[in-house]
């Protein structure tokens, strides 16, 4: 399995469009993080891309392969959701946390139950434990242990270390550099702790009300990213012609975030500071609130 | 390769769905069989022999009836989003569903066959007196539970589309239909229309077997009806359904 293609992809609830004429190519053996703000529509496009929910426009496809109702795409892709097991949900939150891997192994046919059991017992889970009685951060255990276990080519984990103590947090991105170095796969992590995963991923997705706002390599992002500050008039001069982002003015000096195109080069003679960008400083500019 | 992989499909169809109705089977086993254990206590009557046991028999077939009818309300909490969420296609899940339903009335008509055989040995009938009896009895609950399953399907296709309202509705139907049932028998037995002996002569005669047999059949056919349109409207609402877990 070689691409996975989101051919104008649009979704739809009532007249509120929360994802809009998507397109989008992921190839095969990458971690692309995928951020967005809360909302933006990462999770419904994840969902589509798993063929979890049908899309009211536009295709998904594997190899050039329509994913809906695929049996053959689908045992290629796995979307390790963040379980949430409420009051109305019974029987799920009564499952136990070794019932709930059973299942899961059923339905991936690559599935990996060493790593799994190996993940329980690094991740401290107690197999009999119901998943209604587990904490956040051991859902999102349990979550990832599918994610790994399931051998998918193309696994999406849906904020992954959401409620994970730093300790298991630093845990999950070394089991999953791990996995991705031994077995080549496709992996497409969402996440709000956009700083500590920036170094994981590989080309970054941002996604900002429902349509893509850039998808490109990690390094080349940043090393086209600067913070640029000073005096209002001299910023103004500096940055003419550059595209900018996310103004801040603070009395008579102000900053600005810019994104240089291609064969761009950064101001050059003027008393300004140059600051290069972290990943969530871009994401910040890109999709923070304007002052 | 696609044979196997229809292999897999199959297999996990099995265990996951199958699997569910199996656990929920033994469970309401083990209640209605304390539960019928204490029967004679609970309703406070002198009863013995063929009468007991089929009294007791017609309870456990009841509450192994209630799975058919309980089956929906699970689908849309737990089977579902759980498949779908772990990469299952939702013609497999609609397929899932309908093995459980076979599974539940096949299961609970194998309890209805013993218990038949059993009654006709305890009550020493045989050969076509019991053929008479039992198999109507048979083709009845066969009828009764295939109703169930059938308004099943509608309740599950609107418990997935409306959520809580839509359980409401499909309680309301059932119970409706439960008590239209209950008022027909209980209309025959208050008139004294049911009564053992006057239905084993009744079912000998051959134009009053002919003619029940006929009304079995339309039954019948009405329930495989009403099924597959359930099934249809399933598939659609299944089709567009949303996973949120």
């Amino acid at each position: 399995m070689e691409t996975m293609n989101c051919n104008k992809v649009t979704k739809r609830y009532g007249a509120n469009a929360v994802i809009k004429d998507f397109d989008l190519t992921l190839e095969k053996g990458k971690i692309y993080g995928l951020i967005g703000r809360n909302g933006a529509g990462k999770t419904t496009l994840l969902s589509m891309m798993s063929a979890q929910n049908p899309a009211s426009e536009g295709s998904v496809t594997l190899d050039g392969e329509n994913i809906w109702e695929n049996a053959d795409a689908l045992r290629h892709i796995c979307f390790a959701r963040e379980i949430s097991p409420s009051a109305n949900q019974n029987s799920l939150a009564n499952m136990r946390v070794r019932d709930y891997l059973k299942t899961a192994s059923w339905f991936y046919p690559a599935w990996d139950k060493e790593l799994a059991e190996k993940l329980v017992k690094k991740f401290e889970l107690d197999g009999k434990k119901r998943l209604g009685k587990l904490s956040k951060g051991m859902l999102s255990a349990v979550t990832i242990i599918v994610a790994l276990a399931s051998k998918a080519d193309f696994t999406f984990l849906d904020e992954p270390v959401a409620g994970l103590d730093v300790v298991m947090r630093e845990y999950f991105y070394r089991v999953l550099l791990e996995e991705y170095t031994n077995s080549g796969r496709t992996f497409v992590i969402s996440t709000h702790i956009i700083e500590e995963a920036a170094d994981v991923f590989e080309e970054v997705i941002i996604i900002k009300e429902g349509a893509l706002l850039l998808k490109e390599n990690t390094t080349e992002l940043l090393e086209r990213a600067y913070r640029v500050s000073g005096l209002i008039e001299v910023v103004d001069e500096a940055v003419k012609g550059l595209k900018c982002y996310h103004e801040e003015k603070s009395g008579r000096a102000k900053s600005v975030t810019v994104l240089l195109g291609e064969g761009e080069r950064l101001p050059e003679g003027y008393d300004v500071s140059i600051q290069p960008l972290t990943l969530q400083n871009v994401f910040v500019a890109l999709c923070g609130m304007e002052e | 390769m696609e044979k196997s992989m229809k292999k897999q499909s199959v297999s996990r169809t099995v265990r996951f769905w199958g699997g569910y109705v199996e656990k929920i089977f033994l469970m309401v086993l083990v209640i209605g069989a304390v539960y019928v254990l204490f029967l004679p206590v609970l309703i406070n009557e002198d009863m013995k022999g063929t009468e007991l046991f089929l009294l007791r028999a017609s309870y456990a077939v009841m509450m192994e009836g209630i799975i058919i009818f309980v089956l929906p309300f699970s689908y849309p909490t737990y089977n579902l989003p759980l498949a779908l969420s772990f990469g299952s296609g939702r013609r497999e899940a609609v397929a899932g569903m309908q093995l459980s339903n076979l599974l539940a009335v096949g299961q609970n008509l194998l309890i209805v066959g013993i218990v038949e055989l059993a009654a006709g040995k305890m009550a020493a009938v045989s050969g076509r007196e019991f053929f008479a009896y039992a198999g109507t009895g048979f083709a009845a609950a066969a009828g009764i539970l295939l109703a169930i399953a059938a308004i099943g399907q509608f309740g599950a296709a609107l418990i997935l589309k409306f959520g809580a309202k839509g359980t409401a509705i499909y309680i309301i139907v059932f119970a409706l239909a439960v008590f239209a049932g209950a008022l027909t028998v209980g209309f025959s037995v208050g008139t004294g229309q049911i009564d053992d002996a006057e239905i084993l002569s009744m079912l000998l005669d051959a134009h009053v077997l002919q003619m029940i047999k006929r009304i079995v059949g339309v039954l019948l056919t009405v329930d495989v009806a009403a099924y597959i349109v359930g099934y249809l409207v399933l598939k659609r609402t299944v089709m567009r359904y949303e996973v949120r877990m």
